[in-house]
């Protein structure tokens, strides 16, 4: 508890730093056409048309974010001076809300689409006629500005689809949108307008819709990997995709925008408020039941953390097996892999694995997989270096009785090493827990995603954080007394 | 019960240079027969010893257990192992379990034994050791005489046929020496076939039936330990039997450097094992130097050990004198009370260079 308490004196005073550096930025002249840009930062979202559209220019500098809540956070902490966005994903109400108004639009306007790959062009060709009878039907006018003009996103009426009776494949549909009115969720349940129109698609072809969440770079990978069979999220048709990939015809035209602090309005302070802590505590974790993206997110992750583990042990004792093996070949390819293992990002390993190698797992599995390749290394390496530590002699002298060298392993300087080895490999398992907050990469609503979609839903940065910080903490600390138990067990075996 | 043929061993060193140790060495070990491996360091005793087990592998040759080739591909080593005990310098118990486990381990675990029998019968070795008292204690308790018993108790769990000793005794404290090798000959006197590598050449003599003298390679002269020790047919085999180590050094005046003298015999007395000894000879030599022939100079004090009898003694050489300087008219006869105390023995002996007084060692 101590170590929590610093932890949040730690955060209270960055926080108090920051609410300086917001003040300065505030006194910045307003943005109302394109010849304010000059010398300013807009901020977009990392591989969207505007980033390609936008790039080079002289009179502003562009950077790039992943997510529209970071781009929204930074916002309004003066990081940047305005966001290029599409207009659909920034309704008012959302703007309003957050003391962001809109400069103006782009000249430009985009149209958008969904995405298959070529190779499922009969997809395209079905969607294409279901998007046909909508539009001549006018139901597609009806849902769009249904969407659009919403005020309040937790009750827009969804047609309700009796799942049960789709009796097809499912369809896997790959979105980098948790923001109203495109693609949200609330609780277990997606909702929005391409969420409506896909559901709507889904019936039309007796499929059942699933989603999946990535960030917006790495939807097209996951397209052209197999891993999803189709993708959403407000795609721009470009001739570049066109040459690529098979975009279904066009389901609504909209500009981007700048969006700038609306220094008029009265701001929602986004530094803490431990007065209205309980009102944040409503906010981020009672509405809309956002606390289940924590759970399920910690459920995820917990998932990932113990399969690794159990996995990454059973993998790592025939890797350890090798390392100690008489055979230099057995020895040099255990040597080996760990040293590839070794210089490769964890993110990077997930994604080749993810994209290239393991298509067609599920997102958990592929993590799964990549965390015990990694977990079996260290847990080789650490038990290796404590064996070494236990000394030849007690080997020697079990060699000598007649054991072979599983059974001195067994009995004689593995229980050992497991008591040496238990420092290290709390800390190894720790990290992993920790490491694990990378699987957003490959879809995988763990923990951190978890706090990454409340943050997307209330623009709201420091409480999400702050929860998770604390659940990871706990998780921590868990973790090193249960290994503790673990090795209590181990030993006496 | 065991025979060696034309076993040869060379090492081959990280660099790729070679390095011979054993050299088409042949011989015949019989059923109850306890043999001595002796020989100066680095002519392959220990690796002899260990090629029989096969705990080191031979470069060529061929080694025969009960008539069978062990160094046949498909030969079961583990279980060759299994039916020969061996005990190590550094005793190497499994320092995780009690004395107790350590000695059921093995039963358990590759016989299959039952605990409570494993532990009866492992109660009865521990008795014969002395150690059943200890049986709860962990081996980082105890103390380098108590662990080499408990080494020996967890070889004879197995019921060994042949038990091999790497040099057992040589990182004991000479006070524990005793109690070890009281087992062993406990051991020898049961029949039990053992051999051993050592350094200690009075135990060697003691305790064995016959022994190896190895030089330059290989098994230079076999046989029991009267010939080896009292007729050797080798000189090189005499040279090592009967070597003397020495240890000279002259006091010319009153401020000679006794701390220097001091370094020189604890060297002296750490490189043959006669640690024990050190402050015994301080005293005597003290006790002479400053104030039983304070009054003679130059003074020649030379230490010797003579391995085989595990005799010490300590000469004293008054050149030029030909009277005993304790018999001298203002000499105080209690000086010498001390020393007498201490030593076993005092000779006085005139000799062509001068007077000596020898002091003989406990």
């Amino acid at each position: 508890m101590k170590r929590l308490f610093y932890l949040l004196c730690i955060t209270l005073c960055l926080v108090s730093c920051n609410r300086k550096q917001e003040k300065q930025t505030n006194e910045n002249q307003e943005i109302r056409t394109e010849k304010d840009l000059e010398g300013k930062v807009v901020g977009t979202l990392t591989g969207t048309c505007f980033e390609i559209d936008f790039a080079g220019r002289s009179d502003f500098r562009l950077v790039r974010q992943p997510t529209l809540s970071d781009l929204i956070a930074s916002l309004r902490k003066g990081r940047i001076d305005a966001i290029l966005y599409d207009e659909i994903s920034l309704p008012d109400t959302l703007l309003h809300k957050n003391g962001i108004k809109m400069a103006f639009r782009t000249e430009k306007s985009y149209p958008c689409a969904f995405a298959c790959t070529k190779s499922n062009l009969d997809l395209v060709n079905k969607f294409n006629e279901f998007l046909a009878r909508l539009k001549s039907s006018g139901e597609l006018r009806d849902i769009t500005d249904k969407w659009m003009n919403a005020t309040d996103y937790t009750n827009v009426e969804m047609p309700t689809i009796q799942i049960d009776s789709l009796n097809g494949e499912p369809l896997i549909v790959g979105t980098s949108y948790t923001t109203a009115p495109i693609s949200y969720m609330i609780g277990d349940e997606w909702y929005g307008l391409e969420i409506e129109i896909l559901n709507r698609f889904g019936e039309y072809i007796g499929r059942p819709v699933h989603y999946r969440l990535f960030d917006f770079a790495a939807i097209i990978p996951a397209l052209q990997s197999g891993n999803i069979d189709m993708a959403g999220g407000v795609i721009f048709v470009t001739e570049e995709r066109q040459r690529k990939l098979a975009l279904t015809d066009v389901y609504y035209h909209c500009h981007g925008g700048f969006f700038v602090r609306d220094l008029s309005a009265k701001t929602e302070d986004e530094a803490p408020d431990f007065s209205n802590f309980k009102e944040s505590f409503n906010k981020n974790l009672i509405v809309e039941n956002r606390w289940v993206f924590l759970a399920r997110g910690l459920k995820v992750t917990l998932e990932i953390t113990l399969l690794s583990m159990l996995f990454g042990s059973i993998l790592g004792i025939g890797l350890l097996a090798m390392r100690r093996s008489q055979r230099s070949w057995l020895n040099k390819t255990a040597k080996i892999y760990s040293s590839i293992l070794r210089g490769i990002p964890m993110v990077v390993l997930l994604m080749i694995l993810f994209y290239i190698v393991l298509i067609g797992f599920s997102g958990v599995g592929v993590a799964v997989v990549a965390f015990s390749m990694t977990f079996a290394s260290s847990f080789a390496a650490t038990m290796d270096n404590a064996i070494l530590a236990v000394g030849n002699q007690q080997h020697e002298a079990g060699e000598a009785m007649g054991f072979t060298n599983i059974q001195i392993l067994r009995y004689i300087t593995g229980p050992q090493a497991l008591k040496r080895a238990l420092p290290q490999f709390k800390s190894e398992a720790i990290a992993l827990i920790k490491n694990t907050s990378v699987v957003g990469y490959v879809a995988i609503q763990d923990l951190t995603r978890a706090c990454d979609m409340i943050r997307a839903r209330t623009f709201e940065a420091f409480f999400p954080l702050l929860f998770i910080t604390v659940i990871y903490f706990i998780l921590a600390w868990l973790m090193g007394k249960f290994l503790d138990y673990i090795f209590k067990i181990a030993i006496k075996i | 019960m065991i025979s060696i043929k034309h076993l040869s061993k060379t090492y081959v060193n990280p660099d790729g240079s070679q390095f011979e140790v054993l050299r088409d060495v042949s011989c015949e070990i019989h059923k109850g027969e306890v043999i001595s491996i002796i020989g100066p360091s680095g002519n392959g005793k220990s690796t002899l010893l260990r090629t029989i087990n096969l705990m080191t592998k031979p470069t060529s040759g061929e080694i025969f257990f009960e008539g069978e080739n062990i160094l046949a591909k498909d030969y079961p080593i583990n279980k060759l192992r299994q039916r020969m005990g061996m005990v190590f310098q550094t005793f190497n118990l499994f320092e995780h379990l009690t004395v107790l486990e350590n000695v059921t381990l093995a039963p358990m675990k590759l016989k299959g034994v039952g605990q409570a029998e494993a532990e009866k019968e492992a109660m009865v070795l521990l008795h014969k050791v002395g150690m059943d008292d200890k049986c709860n204690a962990m081996p980082s308790d105890l103390a380098g005489g108590q662990k080499q018993r408990v080494a020996i108790a967890r070889a004879l769990a197995m019921h060994p046929e042949v038990i091999l000793f790497d040099e057992p005794l040589s990182a004991l404290d000479p006070s524990m020496v005793g109690e070890v090798l009281t087992v062993i000959r406990q051991l020898a006197h049961e029949g039990m076939t053992m051999l051993f590598v050592t350094h200690k050449l009075k135990f060697a003599r003691d305790v064995s039936t016959r022994i190896f003298f190895m030089y330059d390679k290989g098994i230079h002269e076999d046989g029991t330990p009267q010939q080896i020790f009292e007729n050797p047919v080798h000189s090189a085999t005499k040279a090592f039997v009967q070597q003397i180590y020495k240890l000279l050094f002259v006091v010319e005046g009153q401020d000679f450097d006794i701390v220097e003298m001091h370094s020189q015999m604890l060297q002296f007395c750490n490189k043959y094992n006669i640690a024990d000894k050190i402050e015994i000879m301080q005293q005597i030599i003290n006790m002479m130097v400053l104030l039983v022939l304070s009054d003679y100079r130059p003074l020649t004090v030379r230490i010797s050990y003579i391995e085989l009898y595990e005799r010490t003694t300590i000469d004293f050489m008054i050149e030029g004198l030909d009277t005993s300087p304790l018999q001298a008219e203002d000499f105080d006869p209690h000086l010498l009370d001390e020393v007498r105390a201490f030593s076993k023995e005092i000779i006085e002996e005139p000799t062509k260079r001068g007077y000596r007084i020898k002091v003989v060692l406990p």
